[in-house]
């Protein structure tokens, strides 16, 4: 099986906080894979640093087999990975519109090409938002925004932030079936404290604890393991609590 | 009635000046985070380099493109060689743009000497008119004018423009952008140099417009502007725009009838502002990126 993302023993400081303490892991090619641990273990800090947002301080991160842990930020994008984060992860002073031309990169001001045709199918919410900024959408239609954001470059790799945090459950069943419908197609590194949810999409669970990786496998093998949700997620990790 | 509107007018020239400093220097904070404390210097540098120009040549475009060239050269070091290395360290891009002012300032002593230079007005604008008692200056009106086409160029530039929207988007979250692979950090030279090309501008149209230019300029500029920028909201160009005229016009009125409290109040509105609208009149609370 090939992989796409590999972190080796990445170390990350954010100031002189040491936060990531060796982490590895492999994200195996067209599967999604759910990055879990409790609140703090590190999980945002992983994709900011897989980003190019925070510099490794020790370890290697590659990508197709090419280290990227020297690239800045808009080189990693452009090397096919889009990113989702977990706030602020639409302009909520551009229009609908703007927003997605925004990440198109290929999109021309005026005309709409048929990517953002696809997405308006995709999200029907936002043909009727168009011309609106985005901040005076709800959370769940910026969710959506921002998850077309991601989709509409139709890059290879996408990294995800908690998507289904504060979303209602009409939304949540919309995004797993977003989720399901990119496997075969997209390499997806999700990060996601609702088992449930993961559950529903995951192959593949990578474990963090305090900044460490401690277990990884077959998702369907952690669905099973009530005692590792217990002791690495805590009994109320799971859905319906934050 | 005429003294009003004379005031009125003057008010509003002068407003038409400070708003090509302004309007760069809030776009520099808006986007970058980075107060430039030496944008008062590179109007400074516009003037100098314009008016030497204009009395050697007597070209007054040449001179007014001259003028924002040297601007927007000036910039583009400075962006380049030194505020590159700092940004998100607040405390020394203060130290260093306000070393880079005091080293603009008296650096221009050196080839200009330290008494100024006189800066005559083209020929071609510099009529007046008297209607009814009212004095209408050709000068003035041209500044007036270009003030506000520079206005209107901005405004399409950043609503109608890919580049406007890129920076309306890094004012707002310019990770989120670097997430878009688009690389920040050339976006952030274009602005530097624009905001830095308009300062430029703007001093080579001061010149024949105060009359002369002197080294102490770009300090006072630099102070109103400032003060501009913090009334409308740093961030917003709309709000450089408000904030000049207002300015422009009550200090205009100010250094009429009591001309020792002129700067007082200047900083006393913007303390006003400030009391009701912390981010200022035009200014939006930012979301942490
Ligand atoms: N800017 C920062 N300065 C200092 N510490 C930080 C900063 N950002 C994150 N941390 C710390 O780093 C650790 C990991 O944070 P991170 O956001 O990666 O966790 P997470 O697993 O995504 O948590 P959550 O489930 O709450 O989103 C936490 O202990 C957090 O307090
Ligand atoms: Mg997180």
């Amino acid at each position: 099986m090939k992989h796409v993302l590999e972190l080796d023993g990445v170390h990350a400081n954010i100031g002189q906080f040491q936060i990531l303490q060796g982490v590895s892991f492999r994200v195996p090619e067209h599967q999604v894979t759910v990055l879990m641990g409790r609140n703090g273990a590190g999980k945002t800090t992983t994709l900011r640093t897989i980003m190019g947002y925070v510099r490794p301080r020790a370890g290697h991160i590659r990508m197709n087999g090419a280290a990227i842990g020297d690239l800045s930020t808009h080189q990693i994008a452009r090397r096919g990975i889009a990113y989702l984060p977990e706030e602020n992860h639409v302009f909520h002073r551009l229009t609908v519109a703007e927003n997605l031309q925004m990440a198109d990169r290929r999109a021309r001001d005026g005309h709409h090409p048929e990517r953002v045709e696809r997405m308006m199918d995709l999200f029907g919410d936002l043909r009727r938002a168009w011309c609106r900024p985005a901040g005076s959408l709800s959370g769940g239609q910026k969710q959506m925004l921002a998850m077309a954001s991601a989709l509409i470059s139709e890059q290879p790799v996408l990294l995800i932030d908690e998507p289904s945090k504060g979303l209602s459950p009409g939304y949540v069943h919309r995004l797993v079936e977003i989720l399901q419908g990119l496997k075969g197609s997209r390499t997806v590194l999700l990060v996601e404290q609702n088992v449930w949810l993961a559950g529903q999409v995951a192959d593949t669970f990578v474990m963090l604890d305090d900044g460490r990786t401690v277990l990884s496998g077959n998702m369907q093998e952690l669905l099973q393991r009530e005692d590792w949700q217990q002791q690495f997620l805590g009994v109320h990790a799971t859905r319906g609590e934050r | 009635m005429d003294v009003f509107l004379t005031l009125v007018i003057g008010g509003i020239g002068d407003g038409a000046l400070y708003f090509l400093i302004a309007a760069g220097l809030t776009l520099i904070f808006g986007l970058l985070q980075v107060i430039n404390f030496a944008h008062g210097g590179l109007y400074l540098w516009g003037a100098y380099m314009a008016t030497f120009l204009y009395a050697v040549t007597h070209q007054f475009w040449l001179a007014l493109i001259v003028g924002a060239g040297a601007g927007a050269v000036l910039g583009i070091a400075m962006e380049r060689g030194l505020l590159g290395r700092l940004y998100h360290h607040g405390t020394n891009q203060i130290l260093i743009t306000m070393g880079v002012m005091l080293i603009l300032s008296e650096f221009v002593k050196v080839p200009f000497g330290v008494n100024g230079l006189n800066a005559p007005t083209p020929s071609f604008l510099s009529h007046s008119w008297l209607v009814g008692h009212v004095v209408l200056v050709e000068y003035q009106w041209f500044t007036i004018v270009v003030g506000a086409m520079v206005y209107l160029v901005l405004h399409w530039l950043l609503r109608r423009t890919r580049l406007g929207m890129v920076i309306r988007a890094g004012v707002e979250n310019a990770g989120l952008v670097e997430a878009c692979g688009i690389p920040i950090r050339n976006v952030f030279t274009v602005v530097f140099a624009l905001g830095a090309a308009l300062a430029g501008f703007a001093g080579a149209l001061a010149g024949p417009y105060f009359g002369s230019v002197t080294p102490g300029m770009g300090l006072d500029m630099q102070l109103t502007a400032f003060i501009i920028v913090v009334i409308g909201g740093m961030g917003s160009v709309q709000g450089a725009l408000v904030g000049s005229l207002l300015v422009g016009v009550v200090t205009s009125f100010m250094s009429f009838y009591f001309p020792s409290l002129s700067v007082l109040v200047t900083v006393l509105v913007m303390a006003v502002v400030l009391l009701v609208r912390p981010q200022g009149l035009f200014g939006e609370a930012r979301a942490a990126a």
